[in-house]
């Protein structure tokens, strides 16, 4: 039995409202399903989707009004995933006035729970940064395998209310992926294939993801990726499997400091090895389009951190996007901040792009744009948007570029 | 009258008949929010309300959006009397206690194989006990 503090008993009894009350409610029989006895502290929080007006809808939005109303406060810096729009430019993304004032009631509830505002997928483009070792609590799945398995953080897929009631407490249940037995190896993926770009690491991910479902894989290769690369191997990887953590050896922190734990021979139960071909079919898979015009061209899913903005504009040089494309590129704030003010922002707004902050593809109410062809540089995007029915194909950031100047898809 | 014990997950009791299905079920995206019909085409229980039935199925599946999708049925008054399961996660746990649905789990069987469609079943999430009334 899980023991709490004080504070946490008040809020249980309903002294701080019901909204509070059930969050604890959950925490503990989320701790009970689970076998759990006591709680891991946590360094910050990022919740979920809990203020995505088209995910959790005005539900999710009146609760968070509530919860901030009954003055509960967030007990530990808490960072804030992606909202439905764009904060500062919704006019120019066509959101309704009465939309925009919907989704603003849940940011300003966030503000008065004492919120961090980077409103990103990626909160570490916004100074998240977890300690080695560390405990967290996350919900957003390319999120919470990112910090596993490059920071050797702890979350597990914390689900939107745990992460709520994570940052109203400053506690999670401690199992899952808390826990360093959860966290050895079980896949050895022998990567033969040669990954040139970022969007190969998708591709890798989302090949391997179907085989590992909620198992942790193990990589080992003769590339050596950067960190862009592991967010995109990392988000394609948790869309097409359940899996929060992997591992690449002589790269993530954890198989580094600890080889022999984490890739313990008896714990695998498969190797496989990945091929060229294994990859170029997955490009091939992943292309649904009926025709070669393009309607979107998309980038940043996981969102851009500054280095891949500007490598964006540096393409984008003297080029004009095609009028009967749109090219979106979603970025936190911050990062939206820091591109205007090297230029970078108006060299892709003067080619006809879009730079998005506070949101994405995925979480705008995208249908309502009625783009038929969609074309993104994210195996992860491509997972969610051909799921809401959209026709998709997924390529380099210089293939996608291409497109947007050239208005088609001829890969 | 035979009272078979498993867990509470959320608390209520509710009486009523008896909805069940063998295959994992979405709340986001595969039951209507505004009617309470299940609208994924590839379900058994495609086209059938759960509105005020004691849905039995084996667990959820799909998106974290599930515990937002059961909270809205329940507040549009659509959801579920209550609901058994093999399994749960934090998704359904959330769901079901903010939408107030009383909810068991780890009954000492398959509930989806001893508890038939149309039966009245009893569900005491308090104590995480359930009885066939009919």
């Amino acid at each position: 039995m899980v023991v709490l503090t004080n504070y946490e008993k008040k809020l249980l009894k309903g002294e701080y409202g019901q909204e509070a009350k059930q969050l604890l409610e959950i925490l503990l029989k989320v701790a009970e399903i689970n076998g759990v006895s006591e709680f891991a502290e946590v360094e910050h929080v990022m919740i979920g989707n809990t203020c995505m007006l088209s995910v959790a809808g005005e539900t999710g939005i009146n609760f968070l009004g509530k919860l901030a109303n009954s003055g509960v406060k967030f007990k530990v810096p808490t960072y804030t995933n992606v909202v439905s729009m764009d904060l500062d430019g919704w006019q120019e993304l066509g959101i309704s006035n009465n939309y925009a004032e919907t989704q603003f009631k849940g940011v300003e509830a966030w503000k008065k729970l004492g919120a961090i505002l980077n409103c990103s997928c990626m909160p570490f483009f916004s100074g998240a940064m977890p300690k080695y070792g560390a405990h967290v609590a996350y919900a957003d799945t390319a999120t919470v395998i990112f910090a596993n398995s490059y920071f050797g953080a702890k979350s597990n897929r914390e689900s939107d209310m745990v992460c709520l009631a994570s940052a109203v407490t400053g506690r999670v249940p401690n199992f899952g992926y808390h826990l360093d037995k959860t966290r050895k190896g079980q896949f050895l993926i022998e990567v033969n294939a040669s990954l040139k770009n970022e969007s190969d690491y998708g591709a890798l991910g989302y090949y391997i993801g179907k085989f590992v479902k909620e198992k942790v894989p193990v990589f080992k290769s003769f590339n050596n990726p950067n960190v862009s690369n592991l967010i995109q191997l990392g988000s394609s990887l948790a869309s097409t499997g359940t899996t929060s953590l992997f591992h690449w050896v002589g790269v993530t922190p954890e198989i580094r400091q600890n080889p022999d734990y984490y890739l313990d021979e008896s714990q695998i139960i498969e190797t496989i090895s990945v091929a060229d071909k294994d990859l170029t079919d997955i490009y091939k898979q992943l292309n649904t389009l009926q025709h070669s015009q393009v309607d979107l061209v998309y980038i940043g899913c996981p969102h851009c951190d500054i280095e891949k903005i500007k490598h964006i504009s540096s393409l984008l040089e003297g080029k004009r996007i095609s009028d009967s494309v749109e090219l979106w590129i979603s970025a936190p704030s911050s990062v939206k901040h820091l591109a205007s003010k090297s230029g970078d922002l108006q060299e892709i707004e003067r080619a006809g792009g879009k730079i998005l902050s506070d949101t994405c593809a995925v979480i705008l109410p995208i249908k309502s744009y009625n783009f038929g062809n969609v074309v993104t540089d994210s195996a992860k995007a491509q997972v969610y948007l051909s799921d809401f029915g959209l026709n998709t194909a997924f390529g380099s950031i210089k293939q996608c570029l291409k497109a947007a100047t050239s208005g088609r898809w001829d890969e | 009258m035979k009272i078979y014990k498993g867990r509470s997950i959320s608390k209520g009791i509710a009486e009523g008949d008896a909805l069940v299905t063998k295959q994992p079920l979405s709340f986001f995206g595969g039951v209507d929010p505004e009617t309470g019909f299940v609208v994924e085409r590839s379900h058994e229980l495609n086209k059938t309300s759960i509105t005020d039935k004691i849905l039995v199925m084996p667990s959820t599946k799909g998106s974290t959006a599930s515990t937002w999708a059961l909270i809205r049925l329940s507040e549009n008054k659509l959801a579920p009397k209550a609901i058994i399961t093999i399994v749960t996660d934090a998704i359904v746990i959330a769901g079901v206690i903010i939408g107030q649905i009383p909810t068991i789990d780890q009954l000492p069987f398959d509930p989806t194989v001893k508890f038939h469609t149309g039966q009245i079943l009893k569900v005491n999430g308090d104590k995480g006990e359930v009885e066939i009334k009919r």
